[in-house]
């Protein structure tokens, strides 16, 4: 944060909700990685490091949103940060807090990723916060979004109740001049009071409720006069388009290439729910003809219709366009080509597109080799998955892996020999095992193998690991170990021997909560013992119950990152490599996938790229003839 | 070297639509530090400025690119619209007609280093690079002016392959095509860089400023 300017820095959108976290007085901020809002606390971990603030990485999303509530509960305003799919998974949590209500201000920042561009699913959180009856906003810019957490806070804390504000991937990840605020002095101490209890029970939570929808309405009150709605166009514009976060950009910029700006008014809702009524409908009264743009689902279209039907007695005949009138498409990322082309289609004309170069180019992009995304090089998972295929191809009976969501989540292709036959959430393969597991009697002759990373296996693995061992499910449960959060940016988690700044930490094993569990559990290195690990999933396989194994070796990328990899490297002698009649079909260069195994081919041997081996040793292990040797230095 | 400027696309007087700039490259190559520097120099000299800072999935191996818009006047996207690019930063030639074709138009203007990063797929021998010389081709076929700049070799001759994104940005500013000047980027080389690797990216910067001179010859 310090490339300063006038009175601008140019910050990431996460580093500008991160300033507003501190803007509005947090004294406690807690969140779990997760694209794309890891950024959040990665850059209050640096930039609150002298501050009277406490940032940690919790093990998971609902233990995030859990503490952060114990300090708000204590007088003190805090916040909880996560990617959608976090909110899924404190979602049981926050729908009681919403009936208790908080004491200083809470607020959970949370990121949406339409497309979607790196996660497993497009959630839209307006839909959550409606569910879980907690108020909502969503900021258009990086400057947007700091001014808005900061009132966040005083909304939340003002109406006692949990406020959330939404990003999306393409405003957390870009950047934009933000102009800087005030962090104000803590003047705080923490104190919980015992007198009024928050108890969310059958008989209290009855009374709870509709104080909870009181509060609701105040917020709502405090939505009508929002600086964060807005208002652009004439008075009367052929056409309104109703838009919040970055969609209103893109309504704005298509607008202005279309021309339109003297047709087409924008109104800009910020706070989105509860949707200020009042304001929305003076809206409605503007224009016959409506446009809604918002990202992922037909929440504001729908409250739109909702109003429209409730004023339609006023207001008459109104069109009503969005999803639902097939004007923008259901699914997927929006931008400006999207409001443009529905713009068109609407008032007519449309973008002025240069055929010629549209017919050349779509030609040449069809023809282009694609970049597959594989493992790294010296990627330990590609180890692991060598031996679990080739495990599972001995014993013969169709077995698979059912896994989750991280770097290995890409075992289900090429470069993990598509291994991995289940992807959904966190934890979910464990929990899919534990079913598998038991369906000998209905016919199930396959076995199942279950993949977890070492920060999932903390954050969402410990129940369905019981689960499987309490049922009786035959699951062998590998642990994938590389001792980071690798997928998110190498953030640590309680198995890491470094915490949150870096600093030394005594980790905690998987193997350690494994046996403490009653599993019964191996460890090996990945790609050292690459042979003795293919034997040992091959002998759980045949064993009834669960039966873990952690496989533990530190991610590859992680160590360059740190320059604290080895400086040896692999060579191919190429005297010893007999080429194609050493039966192995090319194994080293085609079969294995790492990026430094090649072949020579006007001599017909293997070789390694010096450039792309960080000297892991798994080539040489795997190689029968025994070419291939590690070399110090390149030598 | 030819292509469109700031002024002669908007006018002096203002610009009400945005420039737009997309850096297309490799994970690894150094696209957020570059799309930085040009960000923060814009913002120092008065522009309202967008960066979409990494599209794509950088650690992996995959192709990445990163957004630039500047203008005048009220918030914009930071994603640049297809068909609506004014300049290509390619730092890989497979990338660069990758996103020349995405967002390009007939006047974008390409600045491209020549120097291939091989995807997985062929250094798996599953399919061959396509030749460089075949790329720029159809480069020159969609939009000009393209101009090839060895920054790979550049940045390699100077020792440190890795700021090959700085000889690019150098580049960039030898080619005169942002409204801005070389010194005003060079000045974020002290703000933004650490002082170990900042001397040898002034020499990066330099060395590209002339390798762009030299094109334009």
């Amino acid at each position: 944060m310090k490339e300063t300017t006038k009175n601008q820095v140019l910050l990431m959108g996460n580093e500008a909700l991160a300033r507003g976290i501190l803007e509005g007085g947090a004294s406690f901020v807690a969140g779990y990685p997760g694209n794309p809002s890891s950024e959040i606390i990665a850059t209050l971990l640096q930039t609150a490091a002298d501050l009277p603030v406490h940032v940690e990485w919790s093990t998971n999303e609902m233990v995030a949103a859990e503490a952060a509530a114990g300090a708000s509960f204590a007088g003190l305003r805090a916040a909880a940060v996560m990617k959608e799919n976090g909110v899924n998974v404190c979602a049981d949590f926050l729908a009681t807090l919403a009936v208790t209500g908080v004491r200083g201000g809470y607020v959970v920042v949370v990121c949406d990723d339409p497309g979607p561009l790196t996660s497993s699913n497009e959630g839209d959180a307006r839909l959550l916060a409606q569910a879980l009856e907690i108020p909502i906003m969503e900021a258009s810019t990086p400057q947007e979004a700091k001014d808005m957490t900061r009132w966040a806070f005083q909304v939340s804390e003002e109406r006692s109740t949990p406020v959330m504000v939404r990003s999306v991937s393409r405003l957390s990840h870009g950047r934009a001049g933000v102009e800087l605020g005030v962090i104000p002095e803590p003047s705080r101490s923490a104190e919980f009071d015992t007198e009024h209890p928050l108890l969310c029970l059958p008989s209290v939570a009855a009374i709870s409720h509709p104080l909870a929808h009181d509060r609701l309405r105040a917020v709502q009150k405090d939505f009508e006069d929002s600086i964060f709605n807005d208002y652009e166009g004439s008075d009367a514009p052929e056409l309104l388009v109703i838009s919040s976060g970055l969609s209103v950009l893109y309504a704005r910029e298509a607008v202005s290439t279309l021309g339109m700006g003297d047709r087409v008014g924008i109104a800009k809702i910020g706070t989105v729910w509860p949707l200020p009524e009042g304001r929305l409908g003076d809206v409605l009264r503007r224009s016959k003809r409506i446009l809604v743009v918002e990202q992922i689902e037909p929440f504001l279209e729908e409250k739109v219709r909702a109003r429209h039907s409730d004023l339609a007695g006023e207001l008459g005949d109104r069109d009503i366009y969005g999803r639902r009138s097939g004007h923008i498409p259901e699914t997927g990322d929006i931008s400006a080509n999207t409001v443009a082309d529905a713009l068109a289609a609407i008032m007519g004309g449309g973008r002025r597109l240069n055929a010629t170069f549209a017919e050349a180019a779509s030609e040449i992009k069809e023809d282009l080799p694609l970049r597959d995304i594989s493992f790294c090089r010296g990627c330990p998972h590609r180890a692991s998955f060598w031996a679990i295929r080739t495990a599972l191809e001995l014993d013969g009976r169709n077995g698979f892996v059912a896994g989750d969501i991280g770097c290995y989540g890409l075992a289900a292709g090429p470069t993990g020999y598509q291994q991995i036959k289940v992807v959904h959430c966190m934890g979910s393969g464990i929990g899919n095992a534990s079913g598998f597991g038991v369906l000998r009697d209905m016919g199930m002759e396959q076995p199942v193998v279950a993949v977890a990373g070492d920060s999932t296996f903390f954050a969402s693995c410990l129940p369905g690991l019981i689960n499987a061992r309490n049922n009786g499910a035959d699951v062998v449960f590998v642990v994938l170990d590389n001792s980071v959060t690798a997928m998110t940016g190498f953030q640590s988690h309680p198995g890491s021997s470094f915490g949150p700044r870096g600093e030394p930490q005594e980790p905690l094993r998987p193997e350690t909560v494994c046996r403490a569990l009653g599993v019964e559990t191996s460890v090996y290195d990945p790609v050292a013992d690459v042979k003795r690990v293919s034997e040992a999933v091959y002998d759980r396989l045949q064993r009834p119950g669960v039966q873990a194994l952690v496989l533990r070796r530190t991610c590859s990328t992680y160590e360059d990152r740190m320059r604290m990899g080895s400086s040896a490297v692999a060579q191919v002698d190429q005297e010893i490599c007999v080429g194609e009649t050493c039966g192995c079909d090319r194994f080293c260069t085609r079969v294995v996938g790492c990026p430094g195994n090649r072949w020579d081919a006007e001599k017909g041997k293997a070789y390694i790229d010096p450039d792309f081996c960080n000297g892991c040793g798994l080539c040489v292990e795997l190689c029968s003839w025994d070419a291939i040797s590690l070399t110090e230095g390149g030598e | 070297m030819g292509g469109s400027t700031v002024s002669e696309t908007q006018g002096e007087a203002g610009l009400e639509r945005p420039f737009n700039l997309i850096i297309a490259g490799v994970g690894g190559q150094g696209n957020v530090l570059a799309i930085r520097l040009l960000g923060s120099a814009l913002l120092a000299q008065g522009y309202e400025v967008a960066v979409g800072e990494v599209y794509g999935l950088a650690q992996r191996g995959g192709s990445v690119a990163s957004h630039l818009r500047f203008w005048k006047g009220a918030p914009r996207p930071p994603k640049v619209p297809e068909g609506q690019l004014d300049i290509l930063l390619g730092f890989e030639p497979l990338e660069a007609l990758r996103l020349l074709t995405q967002y390009g138009n007939p006047g974008t203007a390409v600045l491209v280093n020549a120097d291939p990063v091989l995807p997985i797929g062929a250094l798996l021998g599953k399919f061959d690079y396509p030749d460089v010389s075949k790329l720029l081709e159809r480069m020159r076929g969609l939009a000009q002016p393209v101009v090839t700049v060895d920054a790979g070799s550049v940045s390699r001759e100077l020792g440190v392959p890795q700021a090959m994104n700085t000889v690019m940005v150098g580049a960039l500013a030898g080619s005169e095509l942002l409204p801005i000047s070389a010194a005003d980027l060079e000045a974020q080389i002290d703000l933004l860089m650490n002082e170990r690797v900042r001397n040898v990216n002034h020499e990066a910067f330099a060395a590209g400023v002339r390798a762009a001179v030299k094109a334009a010859d």
